[in-house]
């Protein structure tokens, strides 16, 4: 610029490039903007319905309690976990699996969902416990999270307590004794195991001197010695058992699950995953 | 328009200006956007540390109160000296323990505190109920969680397990291997005739839950009755004492509480009823029972009402 003030040739030309580029940012925070920004709303908003969803899911035990034996209109919101522990409840999972459309409430219509839970070490056998498969779906997000299935077992385990109090056989350490109160509406409703990894010897015995002794190994079904032990409709039965080591349960099952037992041993780890589309 | 028509060259740097303040706005934009969304994810993460932090917090605080009444207990039998208000004093030393556990959490960032409103008997004799209101949050944080909340503190853990101060406290028995031997103490403190079944006697200083949880079955057979007795086990009793009432040394409580059988040594026809509560009672509140012979080497000796109650 002359003294004058006016502009010369290098300014001018200086004064082009400043401006092009300035021109360019503009053009290109509004192309951002414009194109990308709705997307990423998108995507946020999937994103967060994807989180919440699973969280609700695998954290909460739904409402009312109880809700996976109620009519589908009486459920308020559906949650997975077990009511006991924080493990997810397969009778909650076989309602939904049962009743695939009860989560549409929680997605906008035109968002596509499923989930499905197959297990750790095998992901070919992928089950569908909600929603749809998908298929053709221009934007999918996917998150999945490592759960423990309850089956509704009671579990009480017979790990050697040292302070464990002497029971009416005076048994030595190589025993573990344990007294439970058992009714015969229990023992009607459902199916008491002892499960085992180890040889044991396994005696049962009531508050008339009366006893069964017995050996076994694995999944041992003892309801029919419980029912030769109990008198009357709340008893006292001591279990006394020979173990080498501490894996070894009593175990009531009143939804008739035995091909399960096994997890009470040994866990299977499953991995629940939910994908959620537009 | 006069500014167009200047000379000074202002032109060019205005428009620069003007075009300059769209570009600043729509890059706050972007910035705000992509900033939101991380300060989202982070907030996220904290609350999720915070909450499992607390829920952690409050095992320990259940850790805290079974480990406080054994100490508290096996204290109150050592010096064999009773509690004003066990109550207070248990809360008093429960806080205290409390606040160092906080004091642990402080340093990984998270801030709890909890305060002990109550100690209070239970409806369940063999636990004790714990009120508090914990609120917790992290350093430079603005999540914040406050509940309210009660838990319920079993005292037949075996390990912390938590003493009977009743007998010390009543007759200054003396304990010797996880048992008390009452030598001539107790038959010293009953005034009724043939005390002297009670030279001797012997109990357990652990209280322990009775296995059969129908009482009546005690009398079932002798096998049941004696490995009831033989573990000194403690039964839910509605003339009984409260652990609560126990540490303070009373002979009444308004309390559900829990009794057990005291072995006598000698035997009568009849002599004072062998229960803790009819016993380490006051002289004129104590009663006498007929003698029942489980065997050979044990007998016991009870009223009608608990005659019932066990089935005997």
């Amino acid at each position: 610029m002359n003294n004058k003030g006016q502009i010369i040739i290098t300014d001018l030309l200086l004064y082009i490039i400043v401006l092009t580029i300035i021109l360019g940012l503009i053009i290109f925070s509004m192309t951002i903007l414009n194109d990308s920004q709705v997307t990423r709303i998108n995507n946020k908003q999937l994103n967060n319905l994807l989180d919440n969803s699973l969280e609700t899911l695998t954290e909460t035990s739904g409402l009312p309690s109880k809700w996976e034996y109620m009519d589908n209109d009486d459920i308020k919101t559906v949650g997975l976990k077990s009511d006991n522990n924080n493990f997810i409840s397969y009778q909650k999972l076989m309602k939904l699996k049962n009743n695939k459309h009860l989560l549409d409430s929680y997605f906008p219509s035109g968002v596509a969902y499923e989930l499905t839970l197959y297990p750790k070490n095998n992901e070919n056998s992928r089950m569908l416990i909600a929603g749809n498969y998908l298929s053709n779906q221009k934007q999918v997000f996917s998150k999945s999270e490592i759960i423990l299935i309850d089956y509704g077992y009671n579990i009480t385990s017979f790990y050697k307590d040292n302070n464990i109090n002497s029971c009416y056989y005076n048994h030595n350490k190589d025993w573990a004794c344990k007294p439970f109160t058992i009714s015969k509406s229990l023992l009607n409703e459902g199916e008491y195991y002892i499960i085992t990894n180890d040889n044991i010897e396994y005696i049962l015995s009531n508050t008339y001197s009366e006893n069964i002794t017995q050996n076994g190994k694995g999944i041992i079904n003892i309801n029919n010695n419980l029912k030769q032990l109990i008198k009357n409709e709340n008893e006292t039965i001591y279990l006394h058992i020979t173990s080498h080591n501490n894996d070894t349960y009593l175990v009531y099952d009143k939804n008739n699950m035995e091909e399960h037992l096994n997890n009470v041993i040994k866990p299977e780890v499953y991995i629940l995953n939910m994908k959620v589309a537009i | 328009m006069k500014i167009i028509k200047e000379e000074k060259g202002y032109i060019t740097s205005i428009i620069l200006l003007i075009l300059l303040i769209p570009v600043l706005l729509l890059m706050i934009i972007i910035i705000e956007e992509y900033s939101e969304d991380t300060n989202t994810t982070i907030q996220n993460i904290e609350s999720e540390k915070i909450k499992t932090k607390t829920e952690d917090f409050e095992n320990e605080i259940i850790t805290i109160s079974k480990e406080t009444l054994h100490n508290v207990t096996l204290d109150v039998i050592t010096r064999k000296k009773a509690l004003t208000n066990s109550r207070t004093y248990l809360k008093k030393i429960i806080q205290e323990k409390i606040n160092e556990k906080q004091k642990k959490y402080g340093a990984e960032n998270i801030i709890i505190n909890t305060e002990v409103k109550q100690i209070e008997s239970s409806n369940d004799p063999f636990k004790i109920e714990i009120n508090y209101i914990i609120t917790s949050t992290a350093n430079n944080s603005n999540i914040k969680i406050r509940k309210e909340n009660k838990k319920l503190i079993d005292i037949t853990d075996t390990k912390y397990p938590v003493y009977d101060p009743l007998p010390t406290l009543k007759i200054g028995a003396t304990i010797k291997n996880n048992q008390i031997n009452f030598q001539d103490k107790l038959a010293e403190y009953i005034e009724s005739e043939n005390n002297t079944a009670y030279t001797n006697a012997k109990t357990s200083i652990i209280i322990k839950k009775c296995p059969y949880s129908d009482y009546i079955q005690h009398g079932n057979n002798n096998q049941t009755i004696t490995n009831c007795l033989h573990n000194h086990y403690y039964h839910n009793s509605h003339d009984g004492l409260c652990l609560l009432c126990r540490l303070e040394n009373k002979t009444s409580c308004n309390h559900y509480g829990i009794e057990t059988f005291i072995l006598p040594t000698l035997e009568y026809d009849k002599a004072p009823a062998s229960i803790d509560h009819v016993l380490l009672n006051d002289k004129n509140n104590q009663y006498d029972g007929n003698k029942i012979k489980i065997n050979n080497k044990t007998i016991l000796y009870l009223d009608n009402g608990h005659k019932t109650k066990y089935g005997l």
